[in-house]
């Protein structure tokens, strides 16, 4: 594998510990160039220690990392054509945009009609022309934000890492941002790394996904695989999976659960175990349920407003003496229920999830 | 007791306010203030301005015979710091304080040099160890200066292991001192002045933000980039502060110089106290310290004018919005 040309980034085993804290444990890592990799996880899992090694900010106490097939474990941050969005940005305070755009290019000694095109071009790029003169703290978050970036992206890098770049931005200006993100990686084609904890930001930022939990990885893949299939509780609630129910095989296709049996698309290995639904895909319906599989009856136990339409909680029973949690049901069309209502639900069959792994967690 | 009257008239804003949680007016918050500087202002004025202004008069009196001041107006002592005596022109003061510059300038650049790696090592030490650290620097505080200055005699001595060490490599004879030398004096001018460096560093040091650092690394930064770069404008409050504590006493130190130097290396300091001491002529006494003053004040001025100190708050974020 090492004797072939691989570009992107490889770590391979890579561990670290910290005084009687294990922050990492044998990570395998691979990126391809072009792509942009989530990493995601609670915080303490070990994720921003793997971006600074990444960044040459830390030395792994084992392991060996590679960059286009040329190892670079032991190689400095000022030597890796790699570049970082810090998580608060950390723009020099002294000096204007322009400087703190210029400074990788003149740390290299880049010719100054040269520099003075790039830091024009990538400006623009993000939308800041004539904001030159301007100094950090007479920016906007969302300025910063984008200062960062073109800071690290002017000077071409092989790969860019962010750290939860937009952690410290407003949920409207973020999203915005997560947009623009996108495009000017496409743009760019450069190759992105993003560590984050928000799974909002994974499903519309990346196209490859890795889950990690106390300093190991417990999933990686295809943003959409991971999606589709998690490998157990941890990670599809890490996803924003609720509405978990214990399933058990009744036919090939039809299983088991708390509410009924069910026909699932999405056939699990096992024949005991775990199965979730989004809570955006359950369907409620006014008229009494029919008879058949996948259907049943719910009443409402609780109801609030979620900014665009309603969560509904729904419980099978009256009584709810049922051992299983209420149904999480999102609606975003306008619906007038009240409390104790009787509703027809429908969880369809290529929605319902089975959890990869059978081990209850 | 009743309620009592709401007052119908709105309140005038620009004369009420409400400060530190009291209704009152900005005329009594002034009243306030003038009366809580007055036993300060008193204090300066009697004990700093009306000596200094003393000690200028007097330049310009003269000396009796037997060396007391006698009311003569004279430019005399004015034209001495000159060097023009009345056995013609000598440069012998001039020396005397472009020496005293110097000296007073390399101590500031060794407590500088050595604060450095001092205060960012007990920055980065755990809290409990920070504390020992700092008791550590401050300790020197506690003995009085002349009293550390004959600690270093004794360790400079010739039977003690610097001095003997040296002497095993051949670069000093068998049984001569360390001292008197200028490798004694700056030996006991950095000891004295490093925590008066130190202590102002640690302030900025142990704020510091060791992220712009770091990105300062990662943007190809070599290391002379990455100090003037992330360090030096992190650590410039403090580093200011610890200039100009440590190079105004310096200048005028003659105690640590007359010990450790043999009362050979002559500085201002020790001219200045040879003059109201032994020469026992108090007018050109004063003549030397008020000039020490107005040099020392324009060095000053100078320094905070380049370096930005006057507008530059404990943050670092200079606000220069237009």
């Amino acid at each position: 594998m090492k004797d072939q040309i691989n570009k992107g980034l490889v770590c391979y085993d890579i561990s670290k510990t910290f005084t009687n804290h294990k922050a990492l444990i044998d990570v395998d890592l691979s990126v391809e160039e072009g792509d942009i990799l989530t990493i995601l996880g609670p915080s303490g899992c070990g994720k921003t220690t793997l971006l600074r090694i990444i960044a040459g900010l830390e030395l792994p106490d084992k392991g060996r990392i590679f960059l286009d097939s040329t190892e670079i474990t032991r190689l400095p941050a000022s030597k890796r054509e790699i570049n970082t969005v810090f998580q608060s940005y950390a723009l020099f305070p002294h000096l204007d945009v322009y400087s703190n755009v210029s400074f990788g290019l003149q740390a290299r000694k880049t010719p100054k009609d040269k520099i003075e095109k790039k830091v024009k071009d990538i400006l623009s790029l993000i939308q800041m022309e004539g904001l030159e003169k301007r100094f950090p703290n007479q920016l906007s978050g969302g300025q910063k934000q984008r200062v960062a970036l073109a800071r690290a992206l002017v000077n071409e890098p092989r790969l860019l890492l962010l750290d939860e770049p937009l952690s410290a931005l407003d949920a409207h200006l973020r999203s915005q941002v997560q947009q623009e993100l996108r495009a000017l990686q496409q743009k760019l084609g450069t190759t992105f790394v993003l560590v984050t904890h928000d799974h909002n930001e994974t499903k519309r930022l990346s196209n490859r996904l890795v889950v990690m939990n106390e300093g190991e990885i417990i999933q990686s893949g295809p943003t959409a695989d991971v999606f589709a299939r998690p490998a157990n509780k941890f990670v599809a609630e890490f996803l924003g999976a609720t509405n978990f129910m214990d399933a058990s095989k009744m036919s090939d296709t039809v299983f088991d659960t708390p509410y009924g049996p069910m026909d699932v698309k999405n056939k699990p290995k096992w024949d005991k175990g775990k199965m979730f639904v989004w809570p955006e895909k359950i369907e409620i319906h006014n008229d009494s349920a029919p008879a058949g599989n996948n259907w049943f009856v719910g009443f409402v136990k609780d109801q609030v407003f979620n900014g665009e339409g309603l969560d509904l909680m729904l419980v099978k029973d009256r009584e709810n003496d049922l051992p299983i949690e209420p149904l999480l049901v999102r609606v975003n069309t306008r619906l007038d229920v009240q409390s104790g209502q009787r509703l027809a639900v429908y969880i369809p069959p290529e929605h319902l999830v089975p959890l990869e792994n059978p081990i209850i967690h | 007791m009743g309620q009592e009257h709401i007052p119908e008239k709105p309140l005038d804003t620009t004369k009420y306010v409400i400060w530190q949680g009291e209704l009152t007016s900005y005329w009594r918050i002034r009243l306030k203030s003038m009366i809580l500087a007055v036993p300060s202002l008193l204090w300066l004025t009697l004990l700093l301005a009306l000596p200094c202004l003393l000690l200028v008069g007097m330049a310009f009196l003269s000396r009796g015979q037997y060396g007391e001041i006698v009311f003569d107006p004279t430019w005399a002592n004015i034209k001495r710091l000159g060097g023009y005596t009345t056995f013609g022109w000598s440069p012998a003061i001039l020396y005397i304080i472009g020496r005293s510059l110097w000296m007073a300038f390399v101590t500031t650049f060794l407590c500088v040099l050595l604060a450095y790696p001092l205060t960012f090592h007990i920055a980065t030490r755990p809290r409990k160890r920070k504390v020992y650290w700092l008791i550590l620097l401050v300790i020197p505080f506690w003995t009085n200066v002349v009293v550390r200055a004959y600690a270093w005699l004794l360790i400079l001595g010739p039977n003690l292991p610097p001095a003997k060490i040296l002497a095993a490599i051949g670069l000093l004879n068998e049984g001569t001192p360390l001292y008197p030398g200028s490798l004694a004096v700056y030996l006991g001018m950095v000891s004295t002045f490093l925590p008066f460096m130190a202590l102002p560093l640690y302030s900025s040091v142990d704020r510091f933000n060791w992220e712009i650092l770091e990105a300062a690394k990662d943007l190809y930064g070599s290391p002379w980039l990455i100090f003037t770069q992330a360090v030096l404008p992190q650590t410039k409050p403090g580093l200011s502060v610890g200039i100009i504590v440590t190079f105004v006493p310096a200048m005028s130190m003659f105690v640590v110089t007359d010990i450790l130097g043999g009362a050979k290396t002559m500085l201002i300091g020790n001219v200045i106290q040879q003059q109201f001491t032994q020469a026992r002529d108090w007018p050109f006494g004063a003549a030397l310290a008020g000039a020490l003053m107005i040099l020392t004040l324009v060095a000053m001025t100078i320094f905070r004018r380049r370096s930005g100190f006057d507008n530059q708050s404990n943050d670092v974020y200079v606000t220069k919005f237009n």
